[in-house]
């Protein structure tokens, strides 16, 4: 598959920051130093010869960059304005305020917003150069707080609905449960840190990127550099991991070396330091989530009340799907019809935020899991017990408006898991012991405790955004009887190692034979984002088709045969309330730690996690054995989550903020070491989907079960994620301090 | 100033900066990009070569330390006959999967822990492998990948 074309061997393994072109211009951006504040005046250093300054003045085309409205409506980014919402989705409050721009125009709305390009040959002048243009800003007060950013109306969009009657039953309740839990941004950490190339002949603009949506990228780039798509070409050498963190930022990157290319004709190259990465690229959206409950006697669930303020940074930005599936997440899985829900995506002075693994899942159901196991306490009954009682059942809508097919399914995930890990065994003993001790250094029993948490991951992105796609796969039977995969969806570890081999020997073709076409538009069909969501109900039955496809017609005709398939609606019984997503997996958690009683250290004693996937061979490893390595880095990427702080490097801003006001956290692994972990399938014919191919579900159940644990263990309340030690500490601390205060005067 | 060594079996003589990092002076000078720069200079571990049969992160080497000394970097892991365990490892602990960003500095490190003649406890090479962030095999995954070739090369791993 390896293909020399100009001297740059783009194959597997070769990296788009490994493309060393002769002639190259390296590219820095001059990047704002302040948060907020009008430019007043920007002086440049003498220039050498060879060398470029390029800025807002040199763009041929639109200067307006995406929205989330830009995911499903393809018209934005040709004209610069984003039309509307389908399907009554989040209400646009004042979108246009907030859209990303190529380069600051006038004002900067953040630290480290792009202000100008600098080009050159030699990278340590480019960058010199860049350090020595001097802006001289005007600036005013900026927000970094979202609830001040509520308070100030910079609100992006707004969504609120009411369902039954939510006001009374607040007065009709035994009791009412006010928590407040924060959930902050996290870094993708991805392997290889943002880069692209590009050139310019004069009548084809070729791009070496790493972004999940090709076809996207041409679609921006085309409004920037004002020229028709067809003479856009983008091609995706190996992405060092994306996480989902490749899609916006890579954009914008591999639009400044095209821009470069463009204005110089020569071949450009931008790649971010780690450093450059980390600072100025998006991270998880960060959220704050106020949930009220009404709950009777028996401390079951009468109403619930959802508050979601979501950071967007200071632009809107691709999260759109997230959002959608936060709003589905936040309200859980429980039986309650008198609803009132609330979601605000603000704007603060801080780099715009976005999606991360899991897409806005994590996020969700980490506030409405810890919040039901509060809940479960307050009714003194064990998590599995209380949540049991309220799971929704036939008859019943999910909180978040949407009915689903498979009721039995989430009770059997439950129950499967709670048998496996031994869980109310374990939760009645740790609770006994942590009643027997007075405080946490008190103790003669290890510190220990088993969090529970049950979660779904919807499949493919909404329905009508992929019928809007429309994507394609072409696949060629050759005579030396290889079949060629031609698609842009870009996943060579997970969906040509876990589901082609074992597709094609499912339709009897040579599973070794295959080759998985680099991608590239100018040959590729359109496939839509490359977002492991997307794999099961997307990919898997556009691959199942058209090899069913070309093992009939393989009957008939002789080779070379070729046929192109694509998406088609999956045909489903027709209901109200449908859910805009083509299916759920489910998934549940149970999480056992032990924590350090003098480091706060968190060790982890067993995770247990069943989903709702069936098990089978397209399931598991191309060996056929039981191992499931995506679902157990998946896993280890929740347990990052519910931890975050392992590199012991909370970011913040220079010059802005520093030590608990950070506002992301950097995951890592230096921590993790051999997680004992026990996965386990429902399996079953009813319950379709299957794990690997949905993707992305085994990191959503983890944190919140992982914060259910440390809550019990440590007998402080935990409504932080993530949870370092130094936050444990916190808590402990603050408590005591309460409890010395008692009695005082 | 100028710097002779042998790098994966071959004479090279060059004139660098005497502070040039030696990733910079494999990237930059020699185009062999198997060794990956991308994250913070030794934040990681994943820009690995040995260097005199040690084990180096090359983002903190500069020049001058190179000088008369012996680099074996991934593409000369990869060419060396006498090391068959190139396809091994990737086998077994990339599975099959060697188009990784981190494949060349798993193998680094690998390669690194089968050189100790001892046998070797689980929990060296769990600190060994600790360094490792691949979201693709897990943590968990390359140790497993790690005990497989530990067991196919006769070693026992404890633990």
């Amino acid at each position: 598959m390896a293909v020399r074309e100009k001297g740059i061997e783009v194959s597997p393994g070769n990296f788009v920051s490994d493309i060393d072109l002769k002639g190259m211009l390296k590219v820095s951006i001059v990047r704002s130093s302040i948060p907020s504040g009008e430019i007043e005046e920007i002086k440049l250093p003498k220039i050498p010869a060879g060398y470029w300054i390029i800025g807002r003045e040199s763009v041929p085309g639109t200067n307006f960059f995406v929205t989330n409205a830009s995911l499903i409506d393809d018209t934005v980014g040709k004209d610069g304005s984003s039309q509307g919402l389908s399907e009554g989705e989040m209400g646009k409050e004042s979108c246009g305020k907030y859209r990303r721009l190529w380069f600051a125009e006038g004002r900067v709305n953040y630290p480290g917003e792009p202000i100008l390009l600098v080009a050159g040959p030699d990278l340590h002048i480019v960058r010199e150069l860049a350090s020595s243009v001097t802006v001289k800003y005007r600036e005013d007060g900026y927000i970094t707080d979202p609830i001040e950013a509520l308070k100030e109306g910079r609100i992006i969009r707004r969504e609120s609905f009411d369902r039954g009657n939510y006001e009374s039953i607040y007065r009709e309740a035994y009791q009412v449960v006010e928590e407040e839990y924060e959930i902050r941004g996290q870094e993708h950490l991805y392997d290889e840190p943002q880069a692209a190339v590009a050139t310019w002949d004069g009548k084809l603009l070729t791009v070496y990127t790493q972004c999940q949506d090709p076809f996207l990228l041409r679609v921006y780039l085309a409004a920037l550099l004002n020229l028709p798509e067809k003479r856009i070409r983008v091609v995706l050498p190996s992405t060092g991991g994306a996480l989902n963190g490749k899609l916006e930022d890579a954009i914008l990157v591999a639009g400044y070396v095209s821009l470069v290319s463009f204005v110089t004709s020569l071949p450009a190259k931008l790649a971010y330091t780690r450093e450059e990465d980390l600072d100025y690229t998006s991270k998880s959206y960060p959220v704050i989530a106020r949930y009220r409950s009404a709950v009777d006697s028996n401390g079951d669930l009468m109403g619930l009340s959802v508050t979601l303020i979501v950071d967007s940074g200071a632009y809107e930005t691709f999260g759109y799907d997230s959002l959608l599936r936060m709003r589905l997440a936040s309200l859980g899985v429980y039986r309650c019809n008198d609803i009132h829900f609330e979601m605000y995506l603000v704007s603060t002075n801080k780099v715009p935020f976005g999606v991360m693994e899991g897409m806005g899942s994590p996020q969700g159901f980490s506030g409405i899991e810890i919040h039901s196991s509060r809940l479960a306490e307050i009714a003194q009954v064990d998590p599995f017990v209380w949540k049991k009682r309220n799971l929704i059942s036939k008859g019943f809508i999910l909180p978040s408006g949407y009915a689903i097919e498979e009721y039995e399914t989430p009770l059997l995930v439950l129950e499967r898991v709670v048998s496996i890990s031994d869980f109310q065994r374990k939760y009645s003993a740790y609770e006994m012991a942590k009643k027997r001790r007075s405080n946490v250094e008190s103790g003669t029993f290890p510190l220990r405790g088993i969090g529970l948490s049950l979660c779904f991951q919807p499949a493919g992105l909404p329905d009508y955004y992929e019928k809007k796609r429309k994507s394609s796969v072409i696949l060629k039977f050759d005579r030396n009887r290889n079949i060629t995969v031609f698609s842009s969806f870009f996943d060579y570890s997970g969906l040509e190692r876990l589901i082609v081999s074992g597709l094609l020997e499912k339709y009897g073709f040579d599973g070794s034979r295959y080759i998985w076409e680099l991608v590239d538009t100018q040959i590729s069909p359109d496939t839509g984002p490359s977002l492991p969501v997307r794999r099961g109900m997307i990919m898997k039955p556009l691959l199942e088709r058209g090899l069913n496809m070309l093992k009939r017609k393989r009957l008939n005709s002789i080779p070379p045969l070729s046929v192109k398939v694509s998406y088609r609606n999956p045909s489903r019984r027709r209901q109200p309330n449908k859910l805009p997503y083509s299916g759920l997996v489910w998934v549940g958690t149970v999480v056992e730690v032990e924590v350090d009683p003098i480091t706060f250290n968190v060790a982890f004693r067993g995770i247990w996690v069943v989903t709702s996937g069936k098990g089978d061979k397209l399931d598991l490893d191309s060996s056929g054995t039981s191992e499931v390595p995506s679902l157990i880095s998946e896993v280890e990427a929740g347990v990052m989550h519910g931890l975050g702080f392992v590199l012991g490097r909370r970011r913040n801003f220079k010059g802005l903020h520093s030590g608990e006001n950070s506002f992301y956290v950097v995951r890592g692994g230096f921590t993790v070491r051999e997680i004992p972990l026990k996965i386990d399938f429902l399996g079953g014919e009813k319950n379709s989907g299957c794990f690997n191919c949905t993707g992305e579900v085994g990191i959503v159940g983890v944190a919140p079960a992982f914060i259910a644990a440390v809550s019990q263990a440590t007998g402080v309340y935990i409504n932080k994620m993530p949870v370092a030690p130094s936050v444990i500490q916190d808590y402990i601390d603050s408590e005591n301090a309460e409890a010395e205060n008692v009695g005082t005067p | 100033m100028k710097v002779e060594f042998l790098i994966n079996g071959k004479k090279t003589a060059l004139n660098v900066g005497p502070l040039k990092a030696l990733v910079d002076i494999l990237r930059d000078d020699l185009a062999m990009k198997g060794t990956k720069k991308g994250n913070s200079p030794a934040e990681y571990g994943c820009e690995l070569v040995f260097l005199n049969g040690e084990l180096v992160d090359a983002s903190l080497i500069p020049a001058f330390r190179v000088d008369k000394g012996e680099i074996l970097t991934i593409e000369g892991i990869k060419q060396r006959k006498d090391f068959p365990d190139y396809e091994r490892i990737v086998r077994e602990v990339l599975k099959g999967n060697d188009r990784l960003y981190c494949a060349g500095n798993i193998v680094m490190l690998v390669k690194a822990l089968f050189m100790e003649k001892k046998n070797n406890d689980i929990e060296a090479v769990k600190e060994a492998l600790s360094e490792v962030i691949c979201s693709e095999i897990g943590f968990s995954g390359i140790v497993e990948g790690v005990k497989r070739l530990s067991s196919l090369r006769g070693k026992r791993i404890r633990g």
